[in-house]
């Protein structure tokens, strides 16, 4: 798919798509995160874990209703699908723009010139090495490409929080997965 | 401008002469105006962020102990003896402001009270809008003069201006000058508390929002004044 039919029909959809306040949406996810935090008693890496296991299970739900709602052709290889994930997936949920860059055949990243999420935040001190704020993002890819049989790893590499002027994901593949039967059914 | 006289003439030992000239002068020239410092007053009139802009006696931080004794303050000797700076060791210490600019804004704050207070103040209420929340000046303290701000939700923003008092229509941009200003710290204020991370009922201590304030008020003294 080329990178301009991706970019445009991300437009389409995000033009379509009902919206919501981007004020109340970062308030609602700073909410959350202090709230984590509590239950956590403030240890950054079970937060970040945390975080990302809630970013898992909203790309889990979300891959479907961009594919039903989205035309994204069929993708032949990693570097298709890092451009429907990065220009048309992340306009049509987010509204930004977001630059792909294509490491190597299984390895790609994602640049956020900006981030909905991190409207307002300013990370205390003794968090702002610790604490990824915005791994939600990572969780998300995560639970999206394994529902198509993709298992991947992300992790977030540079942060607007942390000092650095863009966001920036970064997208490992680890395996193609097998469509199984699952467990009940795995032959003795 | 006569009880501007009346008032430096018993406190200050400077010929009055002197500053009679002054003030023609500068009534003259165009208006000479800098922000000294800000405080933001939480509802129950807990200090929320104090922060003092300028050294206006080019003073440093060794004015200090002999402010604190002056104003009648014990002398805090293990405080002021402190490592971390005789500047931020004043007896509330964790504020980077002058002791003689926190007793000014103190004084102030009863103003605002005995004005915007519950009964028997004057039964000034706050409105919708920077107009409705500019409470106006609160009182003249030698050279200086404090300005009042007070939200709906009870949050007051005080600041200290140096100026000269000015006639009627001057006075008035220099007034609707300070609003503008007071109504941008209130909209920087607004957006630190949108952080999730900061505590509303503890004292504002991010460096963003510091850096951003100096930033408003370098600004306005250098749009204003000639400092």
């Amino acid at each position: 798919m080329s990178k301009s039919t991706a970019a445009s029909n991300g437009q389409n959809l995000w033009a379509k798509i009902p919206k919501a306040n981007a004020e109340l949406f970062a308030l609602t996810y700073g909410a959350l995160v202090t709230e984590v935090m509590r239950d956590a008693d403030g240890n950054a890496h079970e937060v970040n874990e945390q975080l990302e296991k809630i970013g898992y299970s909203i790309g889990i739900r979300s891959v479907d209703e961009f594919l039903a709602k989205s035309n994204a052709p069929y993708c032949k290889s990693l570097e298709d699908t890092a451009q429907v994930v990065g220009k048309t997936a992340f306009r049509m949920f987010l509204g930004i723009n977001c630059d792909v860059q294509q490491h190597s055949p299984t390895n790609f990243s994602l640049i956020l010139q900006e981030n909905p999420l991190s409207l307002f935040v300013e990370l205390p001190e003794n968090y702002k090495e610790t604490l990824q704020y915005t791994i939600l993002y990572c969780g998300v890819i995560r639970g999206a490409m394994e529902m198509l049989n993709y298992k991947v790893e992300c992790s977030l590499v540079k942060s607007t929080l942390r000092g650095d002027d863009v966001d920036e994901i970064k997208v490992d593949l680890k395996q193609v997965l097998q469509d199984g039967a699952g467990d009940d059914y795995k032959e003795e | 401008i006569r009880s501007l006289f009346a008032v430096s003439s018993c406190n200050l030992q400077l010929p009055t002469n002197l500053l009679i000239y002054c003030n023609f002068l500068s009534s003259l020239v165009c208006s000479e105006m800098a922000a000294i410092s800000l405080a933001i007053i939480g509802k129950n009139n807990e200090p929320l962020y104090l922060r003092e802009f300028v050294d206006e006696d080019g003073g440093t931080d060794d004015n200090d102990v002999d402010e604190a004794v002056l104003f009648g303050m014990a002398p805090m000797e293990n405080s002021v003896e402190d490592s971390t700076g005789a500047a931020t060791s004043s007896s509330s210490s964790t504020f980077d402001c002058s002791v003689r600019q926190q007793f000014i804004l103190h004084a102030a704050l009863d103003r605002f009270h005995q004005l915007a207070g519950p009964p028997p103040g004057y039964g000034w209420r706050s409105r919708p809008g920077a107009d409705g929340m500019f409470v106006g000046l609160l009182c003249p303290v030698e050279e200086l003069r404090v300005y009042g701000y007070c939200t709906t939700t009870k949050i007051k923003f005080l600041l200290v201006v140096e100026d000269d008092a000015l006639p009627r229509e001057q006075q008035i941009n220099v007034d609707s000058d300070i609003k503008a200003l007071l109504k941008t710290i209130h909209r920087l204020y607004v957006e630190e508390i949108m952080n999730p991370f900061h505590d509303i009922f503890s004292p504002v201590s991010s460096k963003r929002f510091d850096k951003r304030v100096h930033r408003q008020i370098d600004a306005f003294n250098q749009s204003e004044g000639m400092i």
